[in-house]
């Protein structure tokens, strides 16, 4: 069982780790980089499910992380797999419209 | 005696996990490339979270999650190397440019 002052701390320094990868996600310079982000926030958002597991001790959880980080899992793949089909412009998160625009194809 | 030693590694297994976390974290916003921050994420949130789910699992008791557990250490084990290598395959071969003693450069240039 653990005590409530390090599970508070504990939880208060993945809230932290989340908001650094939202700064991330917010000035990210390419389109990679907010994907790595949001996949920094599903890993924290894990990290907070098993805290709140040991905290309460219980294993309701453990479902509930499986499917979590197979959905951040799937997100990334299916990101790569769409913008490995498009121009590389799109993966560096530039307008197309900006740089003459010529060749869409 | 063994409950108090299996108490005690999990303490320090849900400590360590939290501060690999952090690091990896901090890591994503501070270091200067796409590439570095995969590097970040690949290697130290592994770390962290899957000593903060061995961590549970010594909390727990064998006897609770099984094999369950298992199953998401080696899945979050495998996944999250294999999503940062699809990013920095899909950033190299778009050309997003590496960082070097404090400059960006594109790739073939010296």
């Amino acid at each position: 069982m653990m005590t409530a002052l390090f599970t508070y701390t504990c939880i208060g320094l993945s809230m932290i780790a989340v908001l650094l990868c939202f700064m991330r996600m917010a000035l990210g310079p390419t389109t990679l980089d907010r994907i790595l982000a949001f996949d920094g926030i599903v890993i924290a958002m894990v990290a907070m499910l098993v805290l709140f597991s040991t905290y309460w001790h219980t294993d309701m959880f453990i479902e509930l992380i499986v499917i979590i980080a197979s959905l951040g899992f799937l997100t990334t793949v299916a990101f790569y797999f769409f913008l490995s089909r498009q121009p590389p412009a799109a993966a560096l998160g530039e307008d197309e419209t900006e740089r003459g625009g010529g060749s869409r194809d | 005696m063994i409950e108090t030693f299996i108490q005690w590694l999990g303490h320090g297994l849900i400590g360590l996990g939290i501060f690999f976390i952090v690091v990896a974290a901090v890591g994503l916003a501070r270091l200067p490339d796409v590439y570095c921050r995969c590097h970040a994420v690949g290697k130290a949130f592994t770390l962290g979270i899957n000593s903060l789910l061995l961590g549970l699992w010594c909390e727990l008791g064998e006897g609770a999650i099984g094999l369950r557990i298992c199953l998401v250490v080696f899945s979050l084990f495998v996944t999250i190397p294999v999503s940062t290598h699809l990013l920095t395959r899909l950033a190299w071969r778009s050309g997003v440019p590496r960082w070097t003693r404090g400059r960006l450069r594109r790739d073939g240039e010296s």
